[in-house]
């Protein structure tokens, strides 16, 4: 492998925790009545300083946020910290929080004001993933620095040889200038030694750090098997290699895993399946009629301690069979997803899907890339179709700069060209995934944030609603599940669908939108260009 | 023989020095006590503050003197400095300065420490050894200024300054005590690795003391001067209230945490100080006026220092473990439950409460005799140390 492509692959498993590359927490919500935006900075280190930043739509009386560690709960909690009006700002405020340990957090976000008092709970992952080495300009001052107290020992070491028991007065005669010499040549020779001594010390803390305390993923592999005709896909997690951080895992709004699956090829596909769970670390999922070729495989689970990842592998996905893409696509030149049709899948199939899988491909008519299929419009909107004949319009697709906090706005037009009526899908109004196209970046966004949602169910109620073996401390009863989290919203019409959100590094991105409207899960795909910050 | 003049009498500027050094292990204490209590710190804490005193307030006030004894020096003064790159002033105010320098040079490194490898929750990392070497060679350059002075001094000032010499060992030590904490804690006294621990930084300072101090008892003074600070920081940090201010927290406390209670090293000190009395009275006595003789050696050939240095390792090594032994068992038990034997009372919110704190830790390991051995090679080693560096401060003039 190239250097740079190793270099790459390196950054690449060390920039992963919740998403990859994109660490930063965005969190639309309520707390009590007060609409909020939370952005949390988590550091790159451990212990480190989190920067948050509170936005609320109306003056507030007091903002205030607390940390609190999984394993510690409330009771393990300091007193809360005062948010900071930004100076320049409206209605925002920030707070610097350290986190001290790696792993799950929450931060309580409270908000008092004339229509008292609200909190919302933010969970965050502890996690270091800094390896920058030493800037340059850094490097050098610290060098200039230890060669001055160097050349400072020596000349210390030759004037305690040579000068120091002197009478007052006398001059040294050359035999004292030889042994302030030969003192010097011991020095250096100790210096020498200690400085490989700091430099041995510091190998060993920095191999500590890389081994021990630096995030990286657990590995897994994934695998496509034929069965029945058709492709399953086996995810193992490599156990031996967590370093005892696989643990059993919480479902997300209703789910064990978010698998996704993306091919970078022509057409480009993109599936979002939730595998079957086996034996704790064994995952299965069947395939639909992908194009073949190879697959970045992203798999976002939920730990039962609210720590939130994704994992990720490389897959072949061999050509479909001609009898499995009759099956899945019967005679449409595209991918219908809806529950009835998982249903009718799963009569025929060795393997039924899940009923919330979806997949797309790019149209294979054109073969173009999304960005030469989306439409401009004059507004500077930009629609994508959709199977169905829906569109999905991004209503600022050209406003995005690097890491500037930003809402990306979306629109379902049915075939009438009206609004279409939004569905729940799996509890949310819309799922959207970002990914950089050299694969540096992915995030699973959805409107109300890019946390998991099973993370913060576990931090207000103590436990997770299923499956999670352990409890917090104390909790706060006092507030109340999210709407979202208990799964009883009704979206129904919707005009406008935001996802909050900073695209992390500047460079080619590809977005896939998916939303549920009449029973069918549509998915859209924007391709767009974020500028640098400047 | 150079006759002292009056303006050889000890500076005052000595004094404020020592009074500066002393902020360095105080300022150590108390900041632990602030990581231990509150967690959440600026630069701008008391204890930082008081520790970067304990450099800058030395290192200013030695500065001043080589500029003036540099540009306006007399001849006196320019005849008992060292010339040090075109400057001039005694040897001790550029060891002052190098150990600033390197306190200086630690801050910018530890700050990318922190960044790179995250906040350090423990007082041994690479910055913090520079740190620590910058401090010690504050503390030896105000030593090698005392004594420089010293020897140039009338024979009736020499008990006040053999005092403050034995004072400033005294601050080394605590110094010194400060930078093992981690592994000289009550539950590890049972154990080889804090016998050798211990027997590295203090023989030397203590065979230093006795050796180089004109006074008797000086290695009991300078051991209890740091049994004194120490106490002094148990009674005292208690009194304020905190809280901490980082989660998690497992062990919730309200006041200001104090350190362990220290090592009683004023035994194996006094045992020093009366092998040294025994084994230098008669040199002494031969010699009571000569500043510049060489105590160890000027009647005796060198490998008597070998010796020498063997007993006092000897002395170390024995009276610490008969002390230890039994009192770290005391400081673990119910009766050391109160706030002048802090028993427990000194582990920080982030730890777990639990038996661990009143027992002995198996991983400190068993005693062995090989083990032993080596705790009293570095014990011999740290003495013979000690012994020559206290013959060459004998003999230091400038």
């Amino acid at each position: 492998m190239k250097p740079w492509a190793t270099l790459l692959a390196f950054a690449w498993c060390l920039s992963l925790h919740a998403h990859i590359g994109s660490p930063n927490v965005f969190l639309d919500g309520k707390a009590g009545d007060y609409p909020i935006r939370v952005i949390i900075r988590p550091p790159h280190v451990v212990p480190g300083l989190a920067e948050i930043t509170v936005r609320v739509q109306e003056p507030v009386q007091r903002v205030s946020v607390l940390p609190i560690f999984w394993k510690a709960g409330r009771k393990g909690a300091p007193p809360p910290d005062e948010g900071q009006p930004v100076r320049g700002e409206t209605n925002v405020y920030a707070a610097a929080l350290w986190l001290m340990k790696p792993g799950a957090y929450s931060v309580e976000v409270n908000i008092e004001g004339s229509r008292g008092q609200g909190t919302l709970v933010v969970p965050v992952n502890s996690v270091a993933t800094n390896t920058r080495p030493m800037s340059r300009s850094y490097g050098l001052m610290l060098s200039a620095l230890g060669i001055l107290l160097l050349l400072g020992g020596l000349k210390i070491a030759e004037a305690i040889a040579g000068q120091s028991n002197l009478e007052p007065g006398a001059l040294p005669t050359p035999k004292d200038r030889r042994r302030g010499r030969v003192a010097m040549l011991l020095a250096s020779a100790i210096l020498f030694m200690l400085t490989m001594v700091g430099k041995t010390w510091w190998d060993i803390e920095d191999d500590e750090y890389r081994n021990e305390s630096l995030y990286k993923r657990i590995p897994i592999s994934a695998r496509v098997r034929t069965d029945h005709d058709q492709h399953i896909l086996t995810l193992q997690v490599n156990t031996s290699e967590s370093r005892g951080r696989w643990t059993p895992l919480i479902p997300d709004h209703g789910k064990m895993m978010h698998l996704f699956l993306i091919h970078d090829g022509k057409p480009g596909a993109f599936a979002h399946l939730h595998p079957l769970q086996h034996d704790g670390t064994k995952f299965e999922a069947p395939l639909p009629p992908l194009p073949a070729g190879k697959y970045q495989v992203y798999a976002d689970v939920t730990h039962e301690d609210g720590f939130s990842e994704t994992l990720t592998a490389v897959t072949e996905i061999p050509p479909a069979s001609a009898l499995m893409k009759n099956l899945w696509l019967g005679n449409s030149l595209e991918p219908i997803c809806s529950s009835d049709i998982a249903r009718r899948l799963a009569a025929n199939l060795f393997f039924p899907p899940d009923l919330d899988d979806s997949w797309q491909m790019d149209r294979v008519a054109n073969a173009s890339p999304p960005q030469k299929q989306n439409s401009q419009q004059g507004t500077g909107q930009r629609t994508a179709d959709i199977s169905g004949g829906y569109k999905m319009i991004w209503e600022n697709p050209e406003a995005h700069v690097q890491n500037r906090e930003t809402s990306l706005l979306f629109k379902l037009i049915a075939a009438d060209n009206q609004p279409a009526p939004i569905e729940p899908y799996m509890g949310m109004a819309a799922h959207a995934v970002v990914r950089r196209e050299d694969g540096t970046v992915f995030a699973h966004v959805h409107p109300s944030g890019t946390f998991s949602m099973a993370a913060q169910e576990f931090f207000i109620t103590g436990k997770s609603l299923t499956n999670s073996t352990l409890d917090l401390q104390t909790t706060n009863s006092s507030i109340a599940l999210p709407s979202h989290i208990s799964h009883t919203n009704a979206v129904g019409f919707t005009e406008t669908i935001s996802f909050p959100y900073a695209f992390p590094e500047a460079g080619p991105y590809r977005i896939w939108v998916q939303t549920k409207s009449q029973g069918k899960i549509l998915t859209a795909v924007f391709d767009t260009v974020i500028a640098k910050a400047k | 023989m150079h006759v002292p003049s009056s303006s050889e009498k000890l500076p005052p500027s000595v004094y404020l020095a020592l009074i500066g050094l002393a902020c360095l292990p105080i300022g150590l204490l108390w900041d632990i006590s602030h990581h231990s209590t509150i967690g959440r710190d600026t630069f701008w804490t008391p204890a930082h503050i008081i520790i970067q005193l304990g450099g800058i307030v030395p290192a200013l006030l030695f500065a001043s003197i080589a500029l003036k004894i540099t540009f306006r020096g007399t001849q006196k003064e320019h005849d008992g400095s060292v010339l040090f790159w075109g400057a001039r002033a005694p040897l001790g105010v550029w060891v002052t300065i190098w150990g600033a320098l390197a306190m200086v040079t630690s801050a910018p490194f530890d700050d990318w420490w922190h960044n790179r490898y995250g906040l350090d929750v423990q007082i041994a990392s690479v910055p913090h050894a520079v740190l620590g070497l910058g401090m010690f060679a504050v503390g030896m350059g105000v030593l090698l200024f005392v004594f420089s002075s010293q020897n140039r001094a009338k024979t009736e000032n020499r008990t006040r300054s053999g005092l403050i010499c034995a004072l400033t060992v005294g601050v080394l030590i605590t110094l010194w005590a400060d930078f093992v904490t981690e592994w000289t804690w009550p539950n590890l006294q049972h154990g080889p690795k804090f016998y050798r621990v211990i027997s590295l930084p203090f023989p030397l300072l203590l065979v230093l003391a006795a050796r180089a101090s004109k006074i008797p008892a000086a290695a009991t003074i300078a051991a209890a001067t740091y049994i004194f600070i120490y106490i002094a920081m148990i009674l005292v940090l208690p009194l304020f209230p905190a809280q901490p201010k980082l989660a998690p927290i497992y062990n919730p406390v309200d006041h200001m945490l104090p350190p362990a209670f220290p090592l009683l090293l004023i035994v194996p000190a006094a045992a020093i100080d009366v092998i040294n009395w025994l084994f230098t009275r008669n040199s002494n006595a031969a010699n009571p006026q000569d500043s510049a003789a060489d105590i160890s050696t000027a009647h005796h050939p060198r490998w008597r220092n070998w010796w020498l240095a063997f007993l006092f390792a000897i002395a170390f090594l024995v009276t610490v473990f008969a002390v230890q032994w039994p009192f770290s068992a005391f400081l673990l038990s119910d009766g050391a439950d109160n706030r002048f034997f802090a028993r427990d009372g000194h582990w920080p919110y982030f730890t777990q409460p639990g038996d661990w704190m009143n027992s002995f830790w198996e991983r400190s390991g068993r005693i062995t005799f090989a083990k032993m051995i080596l705790a009293l090679a570095c014990a011999l080693i740290s003495a013979r140390i000690g012994l020559g560096l206290g013959n060459y401060l004998w003999r230091l003039k400038r």
